[in-house]
């Protein structure tokens, strides 16, 4: 039942002009950050932590990543209460069901995206940076629960579609601003950014705040009338 | 067997009590019809009996299973609600299919069409859900309610917007279905359709079910006159004078127009003595009607 609602959202997601714009965009990014620093071996040398031949991916998804999801699935949820399909989506699955497997399925979108993008770079690099995929999955799982909390929560596109661009901006600042600014160091902790600099299982703290949020979201709907 | 059993299912929305109480049963094969005026709460019963909503209080049992465990009842119910849509997109194939998968079943391509044509949706099976009208999506909202090998399907208004051809067509397929064992429960506004097609009904009134049996036994109940129509040749007036003089005791109500007599006799045993004392009378009787309590008399407590 889950695995039917994921491919139906995941292939969803493939069939508006916005995906294809953020498809597009990805694929350029890695084709010519790829090409770029193959072209500038010199600017190899000074890469830090992060792998330079994915940094301008990692960059595109860490500041404009929950602008992307949000773009994309801010309606993922009351779309179908709008719409009344949910209707016919309650008779027949559990709701527990349905928003795991819209997770999955939004979860699965961006997982191919990056790995297409991870794949066009490594062509480039002779190197898969698996980490740092995980990373930045971990990232988005975050960001996609972010945006299945607020279509759920929310109950008319029109108003996630504003709430979400608002949100989308708001997380990179705030958590950005966070990492560098004591008075409000604490929010650190509430956001991905902090764990993305952090290595080991640090990294998997932003997928538990998503599953920790999917969870909230699943216990408000068991309780809710379509 | 019940197959559905309802106890004192209430529902509330804010500080309405939209459902204040409901309890009935539905035997295995029947054909069970759910009557009610707009907002006697009607559908938000039928919602709570398939997941869309959840109960105030209450609680009830589908193939022996209790409202608790709603996501196990899931797999024994088709369920056409009286408000729904469909992903624009995809055709009436996808749409199956889509269902089949939420259902774990697999379905055969030949079965899915089978089904179409069943509902008459044979020729647009490819056609974009977008494009079918309102008629073709209610037929939709069948064949998916069928998805799946229901013990019992809920359909909520099924031929409400149809066309008499494919109104008629679903009813036959109702009846069908229900021979073949299936449980059918049904909303309806249609008294006729009601009347033909269902074995037991319920009457709901502002959140309570204030009638229910079988067609027999509602039409029968609260009966008590037998009302006769007598067509005969020569003076209505005379004859109306005679029965009513001759048979006083017997009758509670006559009146007459230039067409016919309008009698209401206290038991059904006086209809012979009515018709040989206007034989007796020298009146020959042409035509006489015992006329019989429709639906619509029930439904309107007539």
């Amino acid at each position: 039942m889950m695995w039917a609602i994921c491919i139906q959202e995941f292939k969803s997601l493939f069939k508006t002009w916005k995906s294809m714009l953020v498809i597009i965009l990805f694929l350029s990014i890695s084709f010519l950050s790829g090409k770029f620093f193959s072209n500038h071996q010199t600017l190899l040398m000074n890469n830090g932590d992060v792998p330079v031949f994915v940094s301008s991916i990692r960059a595109l998804v860490l500041f404009l990543g929950t602008l992307f999801v949000m773009a994309l699935s801010h309606d993922c949820v009351n779309k179908e209460i709008e719409h009344q399909t949910m209707r016919l989506l309650v008779t027949k699955c559990s709701r527990d069901a349905i928003i795991f497997g819209k997770f999955l399925g939004i979860f699965l979108f961006w997982g191919v995206c990056l790995l297409i993008s991870f794949s066009i770079v490594s062509l480039y690099s002779n190197e898969f940076y698996i980490m740092e995929l995980i990373k930045l999955l971990s990232f988005l799982s975050f960001v996609i629960a972010i945006a299945i909390l607020l279509s759920s929560f929310v109950h008319r596109p029109n108003h996630t579609m504003f709430l979400g661009i608002l949100v989308g901006l708001l997380i990179p600042i705030i958590g950005i601003w966070s990492l560098f600014d004591a008075r409000i160091s604490m929010l650190k902790y509430m956001f991905p950014y902090y764990y993305m600099m952090e290595n080991g299982l640090y990294i998997f703290v932003p997928l538990l705040f998503s599953f920790l949020i999917v969870l909230l979201v699943i216990l408000y709907m068991r309780g809710r009338d379509f | 067997m019940n197959m559905i059993e309802v106890h004192e299912l209430k529902k509330r929305y804010k500080d309405v009590l939209v459902v204040k109480g409901v309890s009935f049963h539905v035997q295995n094969g029947e054909v069970f019809g759910f009557l009610g005026k707009n907002g006697a709460g009607k559908t938000t019963t039928v919602n709570m009996l398939t997941g869309i909503c959840l109960p105030t209080e209450g609680k009830f049992f589908i193939n022996g299973i209790s409202h608790r465990n709603m996501d196990e009842i899931k797999k024994y119910i088709g369920v056409m609600p009286d408000v729904s849509n469909y992903y624009l997109h995809m055709n009436a194939i996808e749409h199956l299919k889509f269902f089949a998968q939420l259902k774990r079943t697999k379905v055969k391509k030949e079965n899915i069409y089978d089904l179409l044509e069943q509902v008459g949706l044979n020729g647009h099976e490819k056609k974009k859900v977008g494009h079918y009208s309102f008629g073709m999506k209610k037929k939709l909202g069948i064949a998916q309610a069928l998805i799946g090998d229901p013990k019992v399907i809920f359909l909520d208004e099924p031929t409400s917007g149809l066309d008499p051809e494919s109104a008629f067509a679903i009813q036959e397929m109702i009846k069908r279905l229900s021979n073949e064992g299936l449980t059918i429960f049904m909303t309806s506004h249609n008294l006729y359709e009601v009347e033909k097609i269902c074995d037991k009904v319920a009457i709901m009134e502002n959140g309570l079910i204030s009638k229910i049996g079988t067609i027999e036994q509602l039409k029968k109940s609260g009966v008590s006159h037998v009302e006769i129509v007598i067509k005969i040749k020569g003076d209505y007036n005379y004859a109306a004078q005679r029965l009513q003089q001759t048979m006083s005791d017997e009758i509670a109500h006559i009146y007459h127009d230039h067409h016919y007599i309008y009698c209401s006799l206290y038991h059904e045993d006086s209809i012979p003595t009515c018709v040989r004392m206007l034989c007796n009378s020298g009146i020959n009787v042409y035509e006489l009607n015992v006329k019989e309590r429709s639906m619509e008399d029930v439904f309107f407590g007539k």
